[in-house]
């Protein structure tokens, strides 16, 4: 069996808010290599006390645009994050899927293939 | 110039006269605005931080603002929230512990935003909330001063104020940005012209943002609108000349007479609310991907 990774979004984000688009892609750039090399990432929430969508889009929503769905149903979990945490997760996971299959129904933008 | 204020509370009619002050200081410049609430015998104390953006931005004009003629009630609401004393009124105890004061913060301090609610949502008379229903409502605040931080384009930061009321058990708190407002947001992404109410609708639909590049987003509104009908509370947000309602049976977006700078969200809660927030028991941590 894989090593699992315990990536600790608190270390990275350097505190526990995690509201921030700019905070959540440095989880992202953290995580995305691991991924990239098929190692198992374990995201962990713990002594985060405020998560938002503007930070959850950044560091786990725009992996559905780099990774096939299955490869981070695959490699990545979450750990340490109360249910309703999850909640707001599952919401952001669910709209990211839908927006990568269709950028442009979400843009509807006069010259602009949000690619 | 003097411009009458009315009852401004957090409804339709409060934001036309919020807008109608907005319009009326519109060519003041290196002037006066002596603002007379001599008609005002009701303001809603969440409503000074929509009031404290439209007069930043008359100010930043390099105009003068006086706030003259306040009824002793009205004076005594704006006083124990600090309000006034941005005009030179004396400070006031909140000896009831009720108000959630008036604060102006900078959009690249989410850190202050984090100690205003830390500081008034335990221990102001407040009581506790159950501890998901507190995490998802703080969580909704964040949502809306995130998005103030993100899209609003304010030099002016953003404004916040709150009251609760504890025989209701509900909790009114605004947050307003003064910046450019979501219809001239939606007509720059979307290079047309629009009505601002149909820029707002635009823009209320679900997983739509006007942020561009390869990021989804689109997600804070679905979910303060979720909490905000499981909750049985109230949304309204009036933006530009765009105005919207939600709660849970309704849900309604119409024009304003004139547009107000920036946006204004408006969040009333049930602080009584004892349900689960958490996920059902058909989705499980291990089939969110």
């Amino acid at each position: 069996m894989r090593q699992e990774i315990v990536v600790r979004v608190f270390d990275i984000v350097g505190g526990p808010l995690c509201v921030a688009s700019d905070d959540g892609k440095l989880v992202h750039d953290k995580i995305v290599p691991l991924l990239r090399e098929g190692k198992k990432v374990a995201l962990s929430f713990a002594q985060v006390s405020t998560v938002i969508s503007a930070f959850l889009n950044a560091a786990i929503g725009q992996l559905y645009g780099e990774f096939k769905e299955e490869e981070i149903r695959e490699r990545l979990s979450v750990r340490d994050m109360p249910s309703e945490d999850l909640v707001l997760l599952k919401q952001v996971v669910d709209n990211a899927k839908a927006y990568f299959k269709d950028p442009k129904r979400f843009s509807e933008a006069v010259g602009e293939d949000n690619a | 110039m003097i411009f009458g204020l009315p009852d401004v509370r957090s409804d339709e009619a409060g934001f036309w006269a919020l807008a109608s002050l907005w319009k009326a200081a519109d060519s003041l410049e290196y002037g006066k605005l002596e603002l007379d609430l001599t008609r005002c015998n009701w303001f809603d104390a969440n409503m000074c931080a929509a009031l404290g953006a439209v007069l930043a931005n008359v100010a930043d004009r390099l105009n003068a603002v006086e706030i003259v003629s306040v009824r002793p009630s009205v004076e005594s609401v704006l006083c124990r929230n600090g309000f006034l004393t941005n005009f030179g009124y004396p400070a006031s105890d909140d000896r009831k512990g009720t108000a959630f004061p008036y604060r102006r913060l900078r959009l690249t301090d989410a850190g202050r935003f984090e100690d205003y609610l830390a500081s008034n949502l335990i221990g102001k008379g407040i009581p506790e909330m159950a501890a998901g229903f507190g995490r998802v409502f703080k969580q909704s605040l964040f949502e809306i001063f995130q998005n103030a931080v993100q899209h609003s384009e304010s030099k002016h930061g953003a404004f916040v104020c709150g009251q609760f009321y504890p025989v209701r058990h509900r909790l009114d708190i605004s947050i307003a940005d003064g910046g450019v407002g979501i219809p001239a947001l939606v007509e720059r992404f979307l290079a047309r012209t629009m009505l601002p109410e149909e820029a707002l609708s635009w823009a209320l639909q679900e997983g739509h943002t006007t942020r561009r590049g390869r990021l989804p987003g689109g997600v804070g509104l679905k979910f303060l609108k979720e909490f905000v009908r499981k909750n049985g509370g109230k949304l309204t947000i009036g933006s530009g000349g765009g105005y919207y309602i939600f709660s849970g049976a309704y849900d309604s977006v119409q024009p304003l007479g004139h547009p107000l700078p920036g946006t204004v969200v408006n969040l009333e809660i049930d602080t009584a609310d004892t349900q689960r927030y958490g996920l059902g028991s058909e989705i499980s941590p291990d089939n969110i991907f």
